[in-house]
């Protein structure tokens, strides 16, 4: 029953294998390689909400940004005043030992995997009663107005922006720091996949797709809605905030627009890499993800200036050629590698119609 | 964001949530301190988009 097939066991291994040896094999490109784990987490987990459950939610920078605050301030609150922290800006009047910093990122990354959580359940209620455009634009708004109320809250940095703690100067090694939060990420990347994979075989799934083609239908069928809608989107929330923390860990400063709020990159980002993949597969926004990174580096590179001028052009050929995403085009394409039968006469029958 | 306030196609309305939202931006810079006022721009387009989505809901309708 439960037999995992030869080749997936090759692939899966294969891919666990490269993701640990990566940062040896490619050891100038530790921070991109750990970018790249942290976008695929937010290109899956937008996804599952915008992908399985058709709600085009902007709003998940809201998680990804709380997530970032949260690790910082209580890997800083644990051991020194906050405030102070904060007010000395760079100055680094304290600095953590190294069982602190580690100590301090563990409880952070807790606070930032469960506090988003609970927010996203929360307002779940009154945020996933609306539909369309309706929810796509409150939940931008919230994202909006969540890095400018964060940008005015003088205890976490406001508009100076907050310094998240060095890496402990006890370790001298120079490629420890990068290592580790690949490490991280990477963990944090297997446990999304794995996550996501596992509601991909369960009735959950079934559930979110039945919510994305019709609600009512759904809803009139017995399947209480809400309940499965605020779930899910806590699901994201959960795996966002831990994305956040890692990120704020890594960049080592919280700016609150553009950084941890940063609904103008992130949070587009993350909702174009799930489109490119294909939204409602597995494996559509790893791919997107990947591919979708290196593009954005490769222009962020070689043709500085015009990198949004690029991006946009990219977007629109998205849009255009491959509209159901690489997946949705791979499937069309090849449809028996996906374990679809084609009947050919009525293959025939509909091109003729079209 | 104005219209959205107002409700899409409704347009005696849009004229006065755009006048109403300046004044509201400008109480809010007043009370909230000017460090909020763009915040509380989008937080009210949440608050109201909220209010209406509950007030539908009794009707069991849904905005969308």
């Amino acid at each position: 029953m439960n037999k995992i097939k030869q080749k997936d066991l090759i692939l899966y291994s294969g891919l666990i294998i490269l993701g640990l040896a990566a940062p040896f094999l490619f050891s100038a490109y530790k921070v991109q390689l750990t970018y790249l784990c942290v976008m695929i987490v937010l290109a899956m987990t937008w996804n599952l909400q915008g992908g399985e459950m058709g709600y085009n939610t902007f709003g998940n920078i809201l998680f990804y940004g709380l997530g970032m605050y949260l690790c910082a301030s209580v890997q800083v609150g644990m051991f020194f005043p906050l405030a102070e922290w904060t007010e000395s800006g760079g100055e680094k009047t304290f600095v953590h030992t190294t069982a602190q910093y580690f100590q301090g990122i563990g409880f952070g990354l807790l606070a930032a995997a469960i506090i988003p959580t609970i927010v996203a359940g929360a307002i779940g209620y009154a945020i996933l009663g609306l539909r369309g455009h309706y929810f796509a634009i409150c939940t931008l708004g919230l994202g909006i107005a969540a890095g400018e109320i964060a940008g005015g809250i003088e205890i976490i940095g406001a508009g100076q922006g907050f310094t998240t703690p060095p890496f402990p100067v006890e370790i001298v090694d120079d490629e420890a720091r990068g290592e580790f939060f690949y490490f991280l990420s990477f963990a944090l990347l297997v446990a999304t996949f794995v996550f996501i994979k596992w509601i991909y075989g369960s009735r959950f799934r079934l559930i979110l797709n039945a919510i994305r083609d019709n609600e009512d239908k759904a809803e009139a069928m017995g399947i209480q809605t809400m309940k499965y809608k605020i779930t899910g989107w806590m699901c994201s929330a959960f795996f966002c905030g831990l994305a956040g923390g890692i990120m704020g860990g890594l960049i080592g400063y919280i700016d609150s627009t553009d950084v941890a709020f940063d609904g103008r990159e992130m949070g587009v980002f993350m909702v174009l890499m799930a489109i490119l993949g294909g939204k409602g597969t597995l494996w559509g926004p790893v791919i997107g993800a990947t591919l979708f990174h290196i593009f954005k580096e490769g222009l962020w590179t070689f043709i500085l200036g015009w990198q949004y001028v690029a991006l946009g052009v990219l977007i629109v050929v998205i849009v255009i050629y491959f509209p159901e995403g690489l997946m949705g085009w791979l499937r069309e394409k090849f449809p028996e590698r996906f374990g679809e039968a084609i009947d050919e006469k009525d293959r025939k029958a509909s091109v003729e119609l079209k | 964001m104005i219209v959205i306030i107002a409700g899409l196609g409704n347009l005696p309305a849009v004229a006065i949530s755009g006048m109403g939202l300046g004044v509201f931006e400008e109480f809010a810079d007043y009370i909230l301190g000017t460090e909020f006022r763009i915040g509380a721009v989008f937080m009210l387009l949440v608050f109201i988009l909220v209010y209406r989505r509950f007030k539908l809901s009794k009707k069991r309708e849904y905005l969308k």
